[in-house]
């Protein structure tokens, strides 16, 4: 019972996460793609990923908001985070210019607060995954 | 019996309620070309400063955030 609450509130901290960040991309959808653009290492691709982060996001929510389809969206989220996560440690570590590409009140956070906030949503959706584990494990001996 | 609604739902139903508030949050904007007798720092949300200052099809920067340069709406 407690694993379960414990994995609700994992999958309901990334689903925030998840739709509020896709939605203010979406909504301030031309800052977004030319702050995207301006990025060292995705310019070239950005007219892709500027579409596919932001509906990659929402499908990952759609995911964790189904029970049957939450483990699949753990491990989504997980993926995606490390993505986010490297990408920011790169451009920390390599970039001279640094460009933010985060929607709404992620925009203000300095790019090594949001490094910390992504290791810890990485961390969040880690945890998610081995609880909803122990958890189908347990539902399948029963 | 109804099912209840899972905290899963609610956080996306709050994660969409405060999207939409913060885009339409005012912010002192420094538009680079304003209107004749207006001030060139406006205090607007994104959206009314791209409607008001930023028309045409040019793709150049029309706007910037005070306090973070960064952030620049352009032309659509």
């Amino acid at each position: 019972m407690k694993k379960k609450v414990i994995s609700e509130v994992i999958a309901a901290l990334l689903v925030f996460l998840f739709i509020y960040a896709a939605l203010s991309k979406l909504l301030e959808f031309d800052k977004f793609k030319y702050q995207l653009s301006q990025s060292p290492f995705i310019a070239n691709s950005s007219r892709f990923i500027v579409w596919v982060i932001p509906f990659g996001e929402i499908l990952i929510s759609v995911l964790l908001i189904g029970r049957r389809t939450r483990f699949t969206g753990l491990y989504l989220s997980f993926f995606l985070m490390l993505l986010f996560t490297g990408y920011l440690f790169i451009m920390l570590k390599y970039s001279s210019y640094l460009p933010c590409s985060c929607g709404g009140v992620l925009s203000n956070m300095s790019w090594k607060q949001h490094f910390v906030f992504n290791l810890v949503f990485t961390g969040l959706s880690l945890s998610g995954i081995l609880i909803q584990d122990r958890i189908q494990n347990k539902n399948r001996i029963i | 019996m109804k099912k209840p609604i899972s905290i899963v739902t609610i956080a996306a139903l709050f994660a969409v309620g405060t999207a939409f508030t913060a885009s339409r949050q005012v912010q002192n904007w420094n538009v680079d070309h304003p209107q004749k007798g207006t001030p060139g720092i406006v205090w607007l949300s994104y959206d009314q400063v791209k409607g008001a200052y930023c028309p045409g099809l040019n793709n150049v920067e029309c706007a910037y955030l005070i306090g973070s340069p960064g952030t620049y709406i352009k032309k659509p």
